[in-house]
């Protein structure tokens, strides 16, 4: 891995970088572990207290919902959902769109064209009516969002993947290794990948808000996770409802969805700044 | 009076110093070479001057301008004097010209600058007449034609005479010219150099260089850098005649090369190793062009041979490097290799030929995978071959000491290496498989002169040991002195004459050869070398002219040398040196033309 990671240079990561990193696993780890801080679980109701707002002494720290559920648990619950869907989704669309792009810039020609237009193919597809039908037809669960979410967002990166392949494969050093006797997959996977890690990585980090907005779009439309299951989508979809009379259903949610896309955003941008080794540069030639 | 002083300036990133307590006057009219390894810190130093150093610098001491302290001072106040007072020529004119903007417009904008001695900014007619004398007076060929022309159509010196002539219409005081010619070809290196010779009128000349040939040649006082400290000062004569330090003294050495560097004795009774008959090289591009890199070549290589192929860019040194290993197709012609026509790519080859010709590239930084440590590097050959498997780390080894690597070293990545050690590992890389054939492609072009020679060190001790055939392609005729038994000079894709070293060097036969020869600088400030002797520069390799391909650039040129394609004849019977000139064979056809 430290090999892998050479291209990158982590002890020069700006503090902007380290400060994101921090917040992201701050809410993994809540999200992981504080339920348990809470009497309440995430699925009872309790008809008593529907809509209070957050306190301490009642122990719902954020309040409940229109049916009187935890709206703390439901919360963590939620966040731990729709990172696994974003982790998943993203990892899905990382392996295929890595060894599609990486197959077709690295066979070029006639290959490469055929493989690209069909890219180009999906890309047209209107996804969202793709997943709706999907949705409809098929019976709703979480591994048809993985497959629906991932299979779309692998066309981006197969692009990226294939664009570097094309300008990587052209190198000198691959043609060193090529004259070596180096040919074929070992060719791809020890002197052409290893060096678009840092783009790959960004590209990544900034595809996986992308993910997240399209699970929560899903579940706010109603078409992602069911009840009693919660994500953020669903839970700021069912917040609205409750807007005038009970906010902070809407708010909260809406709030950790907002600080975790910044923080994926801002990660992306501080890894994207790392790997631009010419940025470090105090020197110039 | 108007003269630069440098005092005590210091430039440090961090805690590392890269130019450290620097002094030295600029008079007027005076031109003053700053030589060094790369590294040194001569670009640092033309920065500062120019206050164009990146904000994580931070410099101390003074830079003096007429009395005016420029270390500091305000960002409107630089730029008033850059271009007017202070101008600057980089290295690579490509860099330097926007290539959206026609050579007109960018110069106008020179002219439009603020604070230019012009007190009203020029417009119109003026203008362009303005631009158009500059142009001229730099030796553009048809500058008005050139004053409507975008930078990609113009060639590396011309683009670099339009630099030159935007730094000149400030008519500053003082020119910095960075490695000004270092990215062009040696020919029209001289004639650039010769322009900034006769710039010395009208500017002083800060000409910073790692090659001490040119600075023997152009420059009456010399400043020597080393590790960012100022090692030498004096004139140029004296500092030839009598060098201070030992570092000046190694520097001087190494460019004039060792004394004893002749490549190894020829082994007896050669049997050819590889065989290239009437090879052609085509790439085709858009719009249905073809662009014929290499025609009709051929040549044998020998067992121990080392065989330098010398050229200008464009010559089609490294198609042939590429067809030789694989990379590249021939279009037409064979190339055999132990007697068995090879196929035309790598991937067709037997083991036992791919083992057997590697090629070394022109720039480790380049050629090295980046995120492979040095041991897997030498690793990697060894392991797709299946060779020594046991003893692996023991060939490793072995391979990084016969280079003379530290075994160190072995767990460092290529960016953690400098240009020789990379340039190194390069090698053993290459030497691991134990080929019969290495090609040098450019191998030591980007290395120090004292590092230079250390590779060629390297490379003849192999050579002698192993019994090696090198094919040795370099643009640089002073490096393939030391290395080669057999030239083969090559112009636009052609052979234009090939011998024995000593032949070629000593008397050389074809007008392109010897032309080369005298444009080489030499580092002695006496006999300088560096004439420009070539018009103008080799045409593009699209539209080579018809018959003799040199005819457009040569003296003795006729009207049957653009009816007919000269072949390489033998130059004497029995002797294997050989030309492709219709004047060798033709005695009418000697002595140079009119016009």
């Amino acid at each position: 891995m430290n090999r892998l990671l050479a291209g990158l240079r982590p002890e020069a990561a700006p503090p902007l970088l380290r400060s994101t990193l921090a917040v992201l696993l701050l809410i993994a780890v809540v999200a992981l572990f504080g339920p348990v801080l809470s009497p309440n679980n995430a699925v009872d109701t309790n008809f008593d207290r529907i809509l209070a707002p957050p306190s301490l002494e009642s122990a719902h720290y954020f309040g409940t919902d229109d049916l009187g559920r935890d709206l703390f648990v439901r919360t963590l619950e939620g966040t731990r959902v729709t990172l696994l869907v974003a982790v998943v989704a993203s990892f899905v669309s990382l392996i295929i769109g890595v060894s599609y792009g990486a197959a077709a810039g690295f066979a070029g020609g006639r290959v490469d064209a055929v493989m690209m237009r069909i890219v180009d193919t999906l890309y047209a597809v209107p996804f969202i009516f793709l997943v709706i039908l999907l949705m409809v037809v098929f019976e709703q669960n979480f591994l048809l969002i993985f497959i629906a979410i991932g299979a779309v967002n692998w066309l981006d990166m197969a692009r990226v993947v294939r664009g570097q392949t094309l300008s990587l494969k052209e190198r000198e050093f691959v043609a060193a290794a090529r004259l070596i006797g180096v040919s074929g997959p070992r060719l791809v996977a020890r002197h052409i990948l290893p060096n678009m890690l840092g783009v790959v990585l960004v590209y990544l980090t900034l595809a996986i808000p992308q993910v997240i907005l399209v699970e929560s779009f899903l579940s706010f439309l109603g078409l992602g996770i069911q009840e009693p299951e919660a994500s953020l989508g669903t839970l700021v979809a069912g917040g609205v409802s409750t807007l005038e009379t009970a906010p902070w259903v809407l708010l909260i949610p809406s709030l950790t969805l907002f600080v975790i896309l910044l923080a994926f955003n801002f990660l992306g941008d501080g890894l994207r700044d790392a790997a631009d080794v010419r940025g470090q540069r105090g020197l110039r030639q | 009076m108007s003269r630069l002083e440098v005092e005590r300036l210091s430039i440090r990133y961090g805690d590392t110093a890269v130019v450290d307590r620097v002094s030295f006057t600029v008079e007027r009219g005076q031109s003053v070479g700053l030589v060094g390894e790369s590294g040194s810190g001569k670009s640092q130093t033309a920065l500062a001057i120019m206050g164009l150093l990146p904000p994580a610098a931070s410099v101390s001491g003074a830079i003096r301008y007429a009395g005016e302290q420029l270390v500091g001072a305000p960002e409107a106040r630089l730029r008033k004097l850059r271009s007017r007072r202070i101008a600057m020529v980089f290295q690579d004119p490509t860099l330097s010209l926007n290539p959206y903007l026609r050579v007109g417009r960018q110069l106008a904008e020179v002219l439009r600058a603020p604070g230019l001695k012009a007190t009203r900014p020029a417009t119109g007619k003026s203008l362009r007449g303005r631009i158009v004398a500059a142009l001229e007076r730099v030796g553009l060929p048809d500058p008005e034609r050139q004053f409507t022309s975008y930078p990609h159509e113009l060639s590396g010196g011309m683009r670099q005479r339009v630099m030159i002539a935007a730094a000149l219409l400030g008519k500053p005081d003082i020119l910095i010219a960075d490695e000004p010619t270092t990215a062009l070809d040696v020919t029209v290196q001289a004639g650039i150099l010769a322009l900034l010779d006769e710039l010395r009128d009208e500017t002083a000349l800060l000409l910073i260089s790692h090659d001490l040939g040119i600075i023997a040649g152009h420059c009456e006082r010399m400043l020597v850098l080393d590790q960012g400290r100022l090692i030498e000062s004096n004139d140029t004569l004296a500092v030839f005649r009598a060098p201070e330090q030992a570092r000046t003294r190694a520097l001087i050495r190494a460019a004039a090369g060792d004394a004893g560097s002749s490549p190894p004795d020829l082994p007896a009774g050669q049997t050819p190793v590889l065989q290239v008959e009437s090879l052609d090289v085509a790439y085709r591009l858009p719009q249905r062009q073809t662009l014929r890199a290499v025609r009709q070549l051929g040549f044998t290589l020998g067992a121990g041979e080392a065989l330098a192929i010398v050229g200008e860019s464009g010559s089609g040194k490294s198609s042939l490097a590429h067809v030789l290993t694989g990379l590249v197709p021939p279009a037409a012609g064979t190339v055999r290799f132990d007697g068995e026509t090879l196929s035309a790519g790598v991937a067709a080859r037997t083991a036992v030929q791919k083992r057997g010709i590697q090629l070394v590239f022109q720039n480790p930084a380049n050629s090295l995978s980046p995120t492979f440590r040095v041991r897997d590097i030498l690793a990697e050959p060894l392991i797709v071959h299946g060779i020594g498997r046991s003893e692996l780390s023991a060939r490793i080894a072995g391979a990084a000491a016969s280079v003379g690597l530290d075994e160190a070293l072995l767990e460092r990545h290529p960016h953690e290496l400098s240009g020789g050690q990379a340039q190194r590992v390069a090698i053993a890389r290459a030497l691991v498989l134990e080929p019969r054939v290495l090609i040098c492609d450019e191998a030591v072009a980007a290395l120090d002169g004292r590092i230079r020679n250390s590779v060629l060190d390297l490379l003849r001790r192999v050579q002698a040991e192993t019994g090696l055939s090198i094919v040795f392609i370099s643009h640089d005729l002073s490096v393939v002195k030391r290395i080669a038994h057999r030239v083969l000079v090559m112009y636009l894709g052609r052979a234009v004459e090939t011998g024995s070293t000593s032949k070629v060097f000593d008397t050389p036969a074809h007008p392109y050869t010897r032309a080369l020869l005298a444009a080489v600088p030499n580092p002695d400030p006496l006999d300088p070398g560096g004439q420009a002797v070539l018009r103008g520069e080799a045409p593009s390799v699209l539209a080579p002219p018809s018959g003799c391909v040199f005819r457009s650039r040569c003296g003795y040129a006729r009207q049957a040398c653009s009816e007919r394609v000269p072949a390489l004849e033998p130059l004497s019977p029995g002797h294997d040196s050989a030309a492709a000139c219709l004047r060798l064979k033709d005695p009418e056809l000697s002595g140079p033309a009119k016009g």
